[in-house]
């Protein structure tokens, strides 16, 4: 009895210490593992310049935003496909929390505890959803991935980002700020007029490859005065593009061999490169106008933010026949766009001497410091 | 406690620490064991098939023995591999590409005697039956071909009035590619040292446009996708096989893409059904009435062979029609949506006969926000969920058919003056184009009835008028069908006219 007893004991123990090798164990034990910090705890930051830094907890991901469930698939490096089954929030819905469209962003980059960091461009924000994963295969994230797993399906898995801990919004890293700021109706003037039927009239229309935009950029921005805007192929924009000057809806860009939705009417800013042309007239719809003498004008630090002009000590403001003024960042606050009743582009400064007018402007170009 | 009695237990303890050490290293040592893996290469099975495969150990699949060359060998019988893949026709070809670029094609309906092995030469393919030269070692991928595919599995070339080229993803490993480096993203790791990155590029096998058919005078092209995607675009681009779909691909645009490309046009027509939302929106801008005739299934091959046989008397009086090009998929739902809405299908959110639901507001919307009226007249069945009911019709008469219950609805509410738009929804020249053909006797005499029922809608009406269709039809062996990227089912006919009798 007392050896049967022995037995047991050396058992026991021969099993305590086996139970207590295979928790020591260093292989993984499986995707899920216990919480160490807590939900409350674990968190990602979301950083932009004009943003500022938000932290959001894994709990209130999980407790704010619908989870969506996905079967994904990653393709690594060497091409080899794994299968997953992901549980998570939408990056989008996120965003959109914080008043932030994800396909209106230039890029993000993903930040991983390690020091991983990976860059996502405009086309994969454009075409893809972007889930901030909170579990995989069923089971919590690994110690090693917590607190978010970026999975972008469709992407390869470089972006697939573990312990991911800030996503940096690149407000300013690729988008190009103008340079170079033209008014439409003074740029017209010069060019050649076209008759362009529009529905039961005969309107003038110029040629798109005509207006005086930089070769740099394969994509053209347009917004009309009713906030809508669209990127637009610069092929398709110069080969087969008007401008329509007179008539309803004008400006507008327009194009007898485009179906109609591909236009954009009440045109209030094209911009390419770092070239930008405003229509005064829309944006007296389009910004809070102010009294000019008889007229109403827009303000040049409203134009300026609108079309991200490039910030420079001093601006060029030249006129279609030739007279320039030079301004300094400090005035231009005092500075109003109006068009007289002439029909001429009008720049004048409160409380700077009256040759600081310009009639008939045509350009506005940032100086180079 | 008896000193002996003391001493046994420290024993014991001492031998159960040495016992567990041992089973813990032990235990490491078969852990450790389980993680080194040889490499072992994957078979990509892909090309006209409903499932891809990636073969990475023989255990998937049953094998059996055989011999060769007076040894044993065994192997998988190709036949049950390509059966688990679901070829998309029975009639295929089967194509065997080696490491290093070998390639033997062989008819798949006689797969006796072939065998997928693998051995010091990789994934290995042994056809007993066939030539020698088949016998490729060191096997990177097997292609399917299915030389006669349905349309709608690979992508197809057409122009307005011709159906030109079809490529299926398995077609594609026949013809002339070229391989490119794809920029895939950089990437970064900060330690100590500072911050190394580093820039990852795939090599991409493409197929350029150009060079799969002869557009050289052509200088505008569209592009559609199965979601309905349309890309608008001067460069003719790429084709990249992925897997059992096709992808369309520039290089020049920023790397854009198109996953699962359905099909390539070469100078579309200017005008497309989304028009009608456009310039819908124009007329009752200005105070105009609109009536909005939806033929549904008429093409505008039909619409020029009626006219050219007197099918459509009354049509043929009004402004000759224009060609406007539908949307992919080219089916009641997606057509639907397309026109009433002004956009695609990738953004209105209909890109099947599956959505109900709009994404983007409708013409009816736009003109409610104008402090408009108006009416969506229909058949029996509610296509689209819209902001407005639309006004269903049965068969009343018990004729068989509700076509004449929509006309007589739809003449009402014309002759109501309350209404400023009204959308009448004919479908029977679709249905007859199903059961007959496109171009069939009985379809014909079909678009007649509907031609009178225009008439009338017409001569009753005061304001504009537009008539269009949500797609085409063409001819199937037995009668008629729609839904694919070729030229009869994408252009139709686009009439704007003036109501009112014609005098």
């Amino acid at each position: 009895m007392k050896k049967m007893r022995n037995v047991f004991i050396l058992l026991s123990l021969v099993l305590l210490l086996l139970f207590s090798a295979a928790c020591g164990s260093k292989e993984p034990a499986a995707n899920g593992d216990n919480n160490s910090g807590g939900e409350e705890e674990e968190a990602i930051v979301i950083a932009g310049a004009e943003l500022g830094e938000h932290k959001i907890t894994v709990a209130k991901l999980k407790e704010k935003y619908n989870p969506v469930e996905e079967d994904v698939v990653s393709v690594n490096s060497s091409g080899n496909e794994n299968e997953y089954s992901v549980k998570g929030a939408l990056f989008s819905e996120v965003l959109e929390n914080l008043g932030i469209n994800q396909k209106d962003l230039p890029a993000i980059r993903f930040v991983a505890g390690d020091g991983y960091m990976m860059e996502v461009p405009k086309e994969v924000l454009e075409a893809r959803d972007i889930i901030l994963a909170y579990e995989i295969n069923g089971e919590p994230l690994h110690e090693k991935t917590k607190p978010i797993r970026a999975i972008v399906p469709g992407e390869r898995s470089m972006y697939w980002v573990r312990n991911l801990v800030k996503i940096e919004i690149l407000e300013a890293a690729t988008a190009e700020a103008v340079s170079k700021l033209m008014f439409l109706e003074s740029v017209v003037s010069s060019m050649e007029e076209h008759d362009y039927t529009y529905y039961e009239s005969i309107d003038k229309a110029v040629l798109c490859k005509k207006l005086p935009l930089p070769e740099e950029d394969d994509t053209v921005y347009l917004k009309s005065s009713d906030g809508l805007d669209k990127n637009e192929k610069a092929e398709v924009f110069l080969n087969e593009g008007y401008i329509k000057i007179t008539g309803e809806a004008s400006p507008a860009y327009l194009s007898p061999n485009l179906p109609k939705g591909m236009h954009v009417k009440e045109l209030l800013w094209v911009g390419k490169a770092d070239v930008g042309i405003l229509s005064v007239e829309q944006g007296l719809k389009y910004f809070t106008p102010v009294q000019k003498g008889e007229a109403e004008g827009i303000l040049i630090t409203d134009i300026f933010q609108e079309v991200d002009m490039a910030d420079s000590e001093k601006y060029l403001f030249t006129a279609v026949d030739g007279y320039e003024v030079e301004i300094s960042k400090d005035d231009l606050a005092k500075g109003v766009v109006f068009i007289k009743d002439s029909g001429e582009v009008t720049v004048m400064f409160d409380g700077l001497p009256k040759n600081t007018t310009v009639k008939g402007l045509v350009t506005i170009t940032a100086l180079e410091n | 406690m008896p000193k002996n009695s003391t001493i046994k237990i420290a024993l014991l303890l001492l031998g159960a620490i040495i016992l567990g050490a041992l089973l813990r290293e032990a235990m490491f040592k078969v852990a450790a064991k389980k993680t080194t893996t040889s490499y072992v290469p994957a078979l990509q099975i892909n090309g006209d098939i409903k499932n891809p495969l990636t073969l990475l150990d023989e255990a998937e699949f049953d094998s059996v023995d055989f011999e060769y060359k007076g040894e044993r060998k065994r192997g998988i019988p190709l036949a049950s591999i390509i059966q688990s893949t679901e070829p998309i026709t029975e009639k295929h070809e089967i194509l065997f590409i080696g490491e290093d670029g070998l390639s033997a094609l062989i008819d798949g309906s006689n797969l006796d005697g072939c065998h997928i092995l693998l051995s010091e030469n990789g994934w290995e393919a042994i056809n007993l039956l066939h030539p020698v030269s088949s016998n490729v070692k060191r096997l990177k991928e097997i292609i399917i071909i299915a030389p006669d595919a349905p349309l709608n599995f690979g992508v197809n070339i057409i122009s307005q009035t011709e159906n030109l080229a079809y490529f299926t993803p398995g077609q594609l490993y026949k013809e002339t590619g070229v391989q490119m480096p794809y920029f895939e993203g950089t990437s970064t790791v900060t330690n100590d040292g500072g911050q190394n990155s580093v820039s990852i590029f795939t090599r991409r096998q493409l197929y350029p446009l150009r060079d799969l058919v002869d557009f050289s005078e052509a200088e505008q092209f569209v592009v559609m996708g199965a979601k309905g995607e349309t890309l608008y675009t001067s460069d003719p681009g790429f084709l990249q096989v992925n897997k059992n779909f096709l992808n369309y691909f520039s290089l020049d645009r920023e790397n854009e893409i198109i996953e699962n490309v359905k099909g390539f046009m070469i100078a579309p027509p200017s005008r497309s059904i989304t028009d009608l939302y456009h310039d819908t929106l124009h007329y009752l801008q200005r105070d105009e009435k609109v009536l909005l005739l939806f033929l549904d299934g008429f093409g505008y091959h039909q619409y020029e062979y009626a006219k050219e046989n007197g099918y459509i008397p009354f049509l043929s009086t009004l402004p000759q029609a224009e060609k406007a090009l539908s949307v992919y998929q080219p089916v009641t739902n997606a057509g639907f949506a397309a026109m009433i809405t002004g956009k695609t299908p990738d953004e209105n959110g209909v890109y099947s006969r599956d959505q109900m639901d709009l994404k983007t507001p409708s013409i009816f919307a736009m003109a409610k926000q104008l402090g408009k009226e108006s009416a969506l007249i229909e058949g029996h069945i509610k296509i689209l969920n819209t902001e407005i009911e639309p006004v269903l019709n049965i068969d009343l008469n018990g004729d068989g058919k509700n076509e004449d219950e929509i006309y007589s609805t739809a003449l009402e509410y014309v002759k109501d003056a309350n209404y400023d738009l009204i959308m009448v929804h004919f479908h029977s020249i679709d249905d007859a184009g199903h059961s007959y053909g496109d171009l069939h006797e009985n379809t014909m005499e079909q678009l007649k009835v509907v031609d009178g029922y225009v008439r009338d809608l017409v001569e009753a009406w005061k304001g504009k008028v537009i008539i269009l269709a949500d797609h085409g039809m063409h001819s199937t062996e037995d009668a008629g069908n729609h839904g694919e990227f070729r030229y009869e089912d994408l252009i139709v006919p686009y009439i704007i006219a003036e109501g009112g009798r014609i005098e």
